[in-house]
């Protein structure tokens, strides 16, 4: 073989090399049917181009007729394999079975055959000879009947894939329109090459240029591979995702026409995409003008919405997000709507039991409140004769009798405590309980504590301090009696739990907005995890303590339920073995009950 | 000398007659009423040197009568002591009447307080 330099070839290598990156790039990505098609057809352009290019540099024409059978086996399996690609790409590979393949494949083969065996028969190349006019020493030929059958098929081959990645650029989004437009660019290159030869219109003599087409084409492919990633995510998974999904899906352009219809929201409008698709949404959802009004101009919601359906009301969760060009310009809006009607009636049924729930609560707060109401008056009256009776009223009475007298006052004592703790617990849970706040100093509301606990304190020998911040105002606002009940049942349980050392009560200043009524004592402690209950009426940290202690377990409930009724907080700082400290924070501004209430 | 003379305003027979008892014993003369209408006419007739008022009383309420006690210049020098269920309430008049005890009232409690005022009148 003789070889001469011509400048012609260096396109061509170009082409070749260019063809053999992509088949490089396509190599380490060929996990996908198509990436490996893509593959073969890259390395298919290669041989064809290499081929030519020695055709090309080739001097004598025994060499150029070799290397132009070589071309042969790219160029006569490249339409089957373009097309097959094609197939694949729209996700439509099951097409493509063994039996189509082989059918397909007789065409190209014969070729192939034809062409190494040409010298005996001419159905390709009638006649070769070498062309010196041109720039370059050229093979000419002419062709044979088996070459314009060979080409027809060709032609349909590529034709149907052409076709076939049309299809789909009609159905795509933006990103994958541009990257299948490029894919095109890449597959109609060479038929303009092509044509152009076929029909003798070549600028320059005996140049075939489909080759050359195909380094347009590898430039386009690869830079739709490159810029586009099309190998990488495939708009036919994001079809597919859209396709199935259970969510409607409606993509509006600026005008508010209808640019893309996912079958679930066909279905909700009862419509097929041929008919909706560039319509308004006026028009789309012609069912529900209220809403289409309603979200005309929104570029970005989430809510929930009510339709009615076939006189059935269904619930929706409509979500509207805006769509962005890459220079930030609106161009669209993406309407997504999920069907909620179940969850939203699962919600009803919930909402039905809570109300019944609060109802119940509320019914058992009434009770409670009543019970507590009429207990009183007898205990009233059991303990009015007792005291008479201890009194000598009745008549002079011995000194057991009169123990004995003492005894039915402390447990008639204890029992009205207990009933009015029931009542105030019944009455803030039905949020019965009315505050009085009025005006009052420091020693108002601790004097009556010190002189209700001292007693008990002294018997136990804790030592009961207080001590009232000087930064906190004389004058204090709110309801006296309450505040005094939650700071004398949180020291009475001071006092009660604890067996040793002191019980101090402070009265200070928090900020501009809040003081606070602080109990620390020495006693036990409260477990970290007793910390969440023990404000719940009827818990004591355990049993043992409520059994060594007595009480009712509502004290913490209600000065929680008390401070929270008067905008306050109840704030526990207390670890087993260190004590105990309360701290009620309350505003300087009682609030307005209806707040709290709400 | 008379003894001086006590109104029980309550509608409670039972613990009406407890207050009447405990103030017997701490030699108040007692008158008791049951109800509200009866009270403000009676309070036409006769000038109590204490008056024991239940503040829920039926068709004239107790503050009613506290306020027409605290407002006629005849009943000037009696005072009130009012019992009531409600402590809240208690605190609330305690300031209005002379004094306010919470129900249950213990006869203890009243007779003591009882005697108290009688002596601050009577000086």
């Amino acid at each position: 073989m003789h070889w001469q330099y011509t400048p012609y070839i260096v396109p061509l290598l170009i082409a070749t090399l260019i063809s053999l990156t992509i088949a490089r790039y396509t190599w380490q990505r060929r996990a996908t049917l198509e990436a490996k098609t893509f593959l073969w057809l890259a390395i298919l352009v290669a041989v064809w181009t290499f081929g030519y290019a020695l055709e090309l540099a080739g001097v004598d024409l025994a060499t150029k007729i070799f290397w132009a059978k070589a071309q042969y086996l790219a160029i006569a399996t490249l339409p089957l394999v373009w097309l097959m690609f094609a197939v694949q790409y729209i996700g439509k590979g099951a097409w493509i079975t063994r039996k189509s393949i082989s059918l397909l494949a007789v065409v190209p083969i014969i070729t192939i055959i034809l062409v190494w065996t040409n010298e005996a028969h001419g159905l390709v190349w009638k006649q070769t000879r070498l062309d010196a006019n041109g720039p370059f020493p050229a093979l000419q030929v002419e062709y044979g009947a088996w070459f314009w059958l060979y080409s027809a098929f060709s032609y349909l081959l590529l034709l149907g894939g052409t076709l076939v990645l049309f299809s789909i650029l009609r159905r795509s989004t933006h990103l994958y329109r541009r990257q299948i437009s490029m894919l095109l660019v890449g597959g109609l290159a060479p038929w303009v090459g092509n044509g152009i030869y076929l029909t003798g219109l070549s600028p320059i003599p005996n140049l075939d240029l489909t080759p050359f087409a195909f380094t347009i084409s590898g430039i386009a492919i690869a830079y739709g591979l490159f810029r586009y990633h099309f190998l990488d995510v495939l708009p036919i998974a994001r079809r597919a995702v859209m396709e199935g999904m259970r969510d409607g899906v409606v993509v509006l352009d600026t005008q508010n026409r209808v640019v893309d219809i996912n079958p679930a929201a066909q279905r909700a409008v009862k419509r097929h995409s041929s008919a909706v698709l560039g319509q308004t949404i006026d028009q789309l959802f012609a069912d529900w003008p209220d809403l289409v009004d309603r979200f005309r101009d929104v570029t970005e919601v989430v809510t929930e919405i009510a339709i009615n359906n076939n006189h059935k009301q269904r619930w929706l969760e409509l979500t509207i997000s805006p769509l962005y060009s890459k220079r930030k310009q609106l161009i669209g809006r993406l309407v997504v709507f999920h069907d909620i009607t179940k969850r939203k009636q699962a919600e009803a049924v919930v909402i039905r039991a809570r109300d019944q729930a609060l109802a119940a609560s509320r019914l058992k707060s009434e009770f409670l409140a009543r019970i507590s109401h009429e207990l009183r008056t007898p205990l009233n009256a059991i303990l009015g004769h007792t005291e008479l009776f201890e009194m000598g009223v009745y008549g002079d009475i011995t000194d057991k009798q009169k123990q004995a007298t003492q005894k039915i006052i402390n447990n008639c004592t204890n029992l009205t405590h207990l009933v009015n703790e029931l009542l105030d617990q019944a009455s803030l849970e039905s949020g019965k309980l009315i505050l009085n706040n009025n005006a009052f100093t420091a020693t108002d509301l601790i004097k009556p504590i010190q002189t209700k606990i001292n007693g008990l304190a002294k018997v136990k020998e804790i030592k009961l301090t207080t001590w009232v911040s000087p930064d906190l105002p004389e004058t204090l606002h709110g309801d006296l009696y309450r505040l005094q009940q939650v700071l004398s049942n949180l020291v009475g349980n001071a006092v009660k739990f604890t067996e040793s050392g002191w019980v101090q009560i402070d009265l200070t200043y928090v900020d501009d907005a809040h003081w606070a009524m602080q109990v620390s004592d020495t006693g036990p402690g409260i477990p970290l995890d007793a910390h969440e209950y023990i404000f719940d009426p009827f818990r004591q940290v355990d049993g043992s303590l409520t059994r060594l202690h007595g009480g009712t377990g509502l004290g913490l409930s209600i000065v929680k339920d008390l401070t929270t009724l008067m905008g306050g907080q109840v704030v526990l700082d207390s670890r087993p073995g260190q004590g105990s400290t309360f701290t009620v924070i309350l505003p300087f501004e009682p609030v307005e009950q209806d707040d709290i209430l709400g | 000398m008379t003894n001086p003379l006590a109104l029980v305003i309550e509608d409670d027979w039972e613990l009406a007659s407890i207050f009447a008892a405990g103030l017997q014993a701490a030699e108040f003369e007692t008158e008791i009423i049951q109800n509200g209408r009866a009270a403000l006419i009676r309070l036409d007739d006769i000038v109590p040197t204490l008056v024991i008022l239940d503040l829920h009383l039926p068709v004239v309420s107790g503050r009613d009568i506290l306020n027409r006690i605290k407002s006629d210049t005849r009943l000037v020098e009696t005072k009130v002591i009012i019992t009531t269920a409600d402590a809240a309430a208690a605190e609330a008049l305690q300031t209005k009447a002379d004094y306010a005890l919470v129900k249950p009232v213990r006869p203890t409690h009243l007779l003591k307080l009882a005697t108290q005022l009688r002596s601050m009148t009577s000086t």
